[in-house]
């Protein structure tokens, strides 16, 4: 696994959507891929490599992949309870995650945080 | 509430209170205005089971969660299943209407009587409704949406905020019970909304002669800027969405509930 | 909303929507009220200025802040409104003006005694007023400043009272805060601009509540037998339960705190505003 995941396809699909729709600027997006590269190591994958396992292609755009969704959401909720911190700290850094799966079209919802 | 300001704050609301309860009763007149709607041959296609999100087994929720309503799911303390059920009218049909004449609500008038019930409209139109699985899905899918746009209606006017989802039938048919000649709808989500009663703004919609003709198709239905204007005095139309602050609001109840924010 | 409505739904907010800004009429509107309220000799001693958070300079918003301890409520408020009492509008002087006024209205009757002259001999004189009048001779002549500003002082914590209420009819969440500590009061004329004579007494805060209108239910209240009393001390007003029963179906009496949920609510409370769980 290479170190520099900023200059991946998916990242910079999700830098560009943090600023166009959420208007989170470039600088900020880049401390969330700090955090992407530490759930990259995790589960030892690629951001692309990720996205690829949650999409594929078809006629006409891509269609979500169930269980590869479904694998990643476990994971997200894995490395939340690795994190030190408080509840929202966690979920947080969790959330981070999420948007970058969010931001390349992988649609993904969570629980409440009691 | 006056009628034009409950249809005029009627949005989905996406964003509930997950501690707050929906007090008992405000679920029963959710479900006598659905029970009072308008129907076809006065038959019972709305079904609805209500479900207190806290009742459910953790699989049961699992069952029910679908990626697109996996927020609302856990977030909506009251879940109401809505069901089209779809031997409403031909089960129902000709008792319905037979009582109808006898109550003086079908007439002469109009041309009903027991011998048209039972001679002329059940072989032609109920017969009908048991062989066209199409003709039975619309009817059903139409009639079925009257009573549920009543209870969303109802849901506003309580003060509650509500949105219709989709939800996995079979699974549900299994937690649920239900019979098989049951189709699924939508699920309700029914709780104290956590987004503002706004939520961001009246929805876009075309203008009216966008959508309604006069006539015939291609001749606009024309309103009148004083119709307009009345409607905005009596809360039917309100402000259009987006407000100036409706992404800071996304974003603290985000915060608040621990969902992605951006 | 019907006026036992607003007294009974009426709490003191303090978290607030600090993004959801406050309509300018709806300001104008509690203002609107406060100008009509009771007072006596039609003094109208309470002066305000508005203050939207966000139009002020970050260097005069953390002035304003400062000088109240940076409480949360006001952090989040969106709307400040500084109630002052004005010393001069509550003068011996200034009662005797407005007082002309209502006799030559109609408000005062004469034949209680009011006149102009009756009115001049006791609060320039200290002649005693006729039967009839309140004993203006002695409540009103060689009135000391300080007992002026402590009238103009009461007089607008009255009206606040009224300022909250018609807030409340607006949909709004309000409540009373200090306006500054003794020490920060003069940072505070400064930054307002406010004339020497006005006396802080009230920051109103309003803006749109994030916590629930209800503010969790109603506050505990003391028994309305040890508060009121029949004829003289001692006997209680008695508290006719049917009154009681009409005043909850009339929304004055409500469900008292804490309701359920509520520091579930104030948990997430925190935590979407940023503060320490």
């Amino acid at each position: 696994m290479t170190t520099d995941i900023e200059n991946t396809k998916t990242v910079q699909a999700w830098l560009k959507g943090l600023e166009d729709q959420s208007g989170v600027s470039r600088d900020e997006g880049l401390q969330r891929v700090a955090v992407l590269q530490d759930f990259c190591a995790l589960v030892d994958k690629e951001p692309d490599q990720i996205i690829a396992e949650c999409l594929r292609e078809v006629e006409g755009g891509k269609k979500i992949r169930a269980k590869g969704r479904r694998f990643y959401a476990d994971r997200i909720t894995e490395f939340e309870s690795s994190i030190g911190g408080g509840a929202g700290e966690k979920r947080q850094m969790g959330n981070y995650i999420r948007s970058f799966l969010i931001h390349n079209g992988v649609l993904l919802q969570t629980s409440p945080l009691s | 509430m006056e009628f034009k300001e409950v249809v005029g704050r009627r949005r989905s609301i996406r964003y509930f209170l997950p501690w707050r309860p929906v007090e008992r009763d405000k679920v029963q007149t959710i479900l006598e205005a659905a029970r009072l709607a308008s129907r076809a041959g006065n038959a019972d296609f709305a079904r609805a089971i209500v479900v207190e999100r806290d009742a459910l087994s953790k699989a049961d929720l699992a069952s029910l969660t679908l990626p697109v309503n996996a927020g609302m799911i856990e977030m909506a303390p009251i879940h109401i299943y809505w069901w089209g059920d779809l031997k409403a009218f031909a089960r129902d049909m000709p008792s319905r209407a037979a009582e109808q004449v006898d109550m003086g609500i079908l007439n002469i008038s109009h041309g009903w009587t027991h011998t048209f019930i039972n001679e002329v409209a059940y072989p032609q139109v109920v017969q009908a409704f048991s062989s066209d699985e199409v003709l039975c899905a619309k009817v059903t899918g139409c009639e079925a949406g009257l009573a549920i746009s009543q209870a969303l209606l109802a849901a506003v006017d309580e003060g509650l905020g509500t949105m219709l989802c989709t939800y996995p039938e079979e699974p549900a048919r299994q937690v649920l019970g239900v019979p098989d000649s049951w189709t699924s709808l939508w699920v309700q989500f029914v709780g104290y909304p956590a987004e503002s009663w706004e939520a961001g703004g009246q929805r876009p919609r075309p203008p009216l002669g966008e959508l309604f003709h006069e006539g015939k198709y291609g001749q606009p239905f024309r309103g009148t800027e004083e119709g307009a204007a009345r409607l905005r005095a009596e809360k039917m139309i309100q402000d259009p969405a987006p407000f100036s602050w409706r992404k800071e609001e996304v974003r603290a109840v985000s915060r608040m509930l621990g969902l992605p924010e951006e | 909303m019907d006026f036992l409505e607003v007294v009974g739904s009426r709490r003191s907010i303090r978290i607030f929507k600090p993004w959801e800004q406050v309509e300018k009429e709806k300001i104008q509107r509690i203002l609107e009220v406060v100008r009509l309220t009771t007072c006596p000799g039609n003094l109208q001693p309470w002066r305000a200025i508005v203050v939207e958070r966000d139009k002020l300079s970050k260097e005069d918003r953390e002035t304003l802040l400062a000088c109240d301890n940076y409480q949360g409520a006001h952090v989040n408020a969106p709307v400040w409104i500084y109630w002052f009492a004005d010393v001069e509008g509550s003068t011996a002087d200034t009662f005797r003006t407005r007082v002309h006024d209502l006799v030559d209205l109609g408000a005062l009757p004469t034949f209680y005694g009011w006149t102009h002259e009756t009115i001049d001999s006791a609060i320039v004189k200290g002649e005693t007023a006729p039967e009839g009048m309140p004993a203006i001779h002695s409540l009103i002549h060689g009135l000391p400043r300080e007992a002026a500003e402590a009238v103009a002082r009461q007089e607008t914590v009255g009206a606040c009272a009224v300022a909250v209420l018609a807030a409340v009819n607006e949909g709004l969440g309000t409540c009373l805060h200090m306006a500054a500590s003794a020490e920060k009061t003069p940072d505070l004329h400064a930054v307002l601009n406010a004339p020497e004579g006005w006396v802080p007494v009230w920051c109103q805060l309003v803006g749109y509540p994030a916590e629930s209108p209800d503010g969790g239910g109603q506050r505990p209240r003391l028994p309305f037998e040890t508060l009121y009393y029949d004829g003289a001390y001692g006997k209680p007003f008695a508290r006719n339960a049917e009154v009681v029963e009409k005043l909850e179906e009339e929304k004055l009496l409500q469900e008292e705190m804490p309701k359920p949920g509520r520091f579930e609510e104030l948990k997430h409370l925190a935590r979407m505003l940023g503060f320490p769980l």
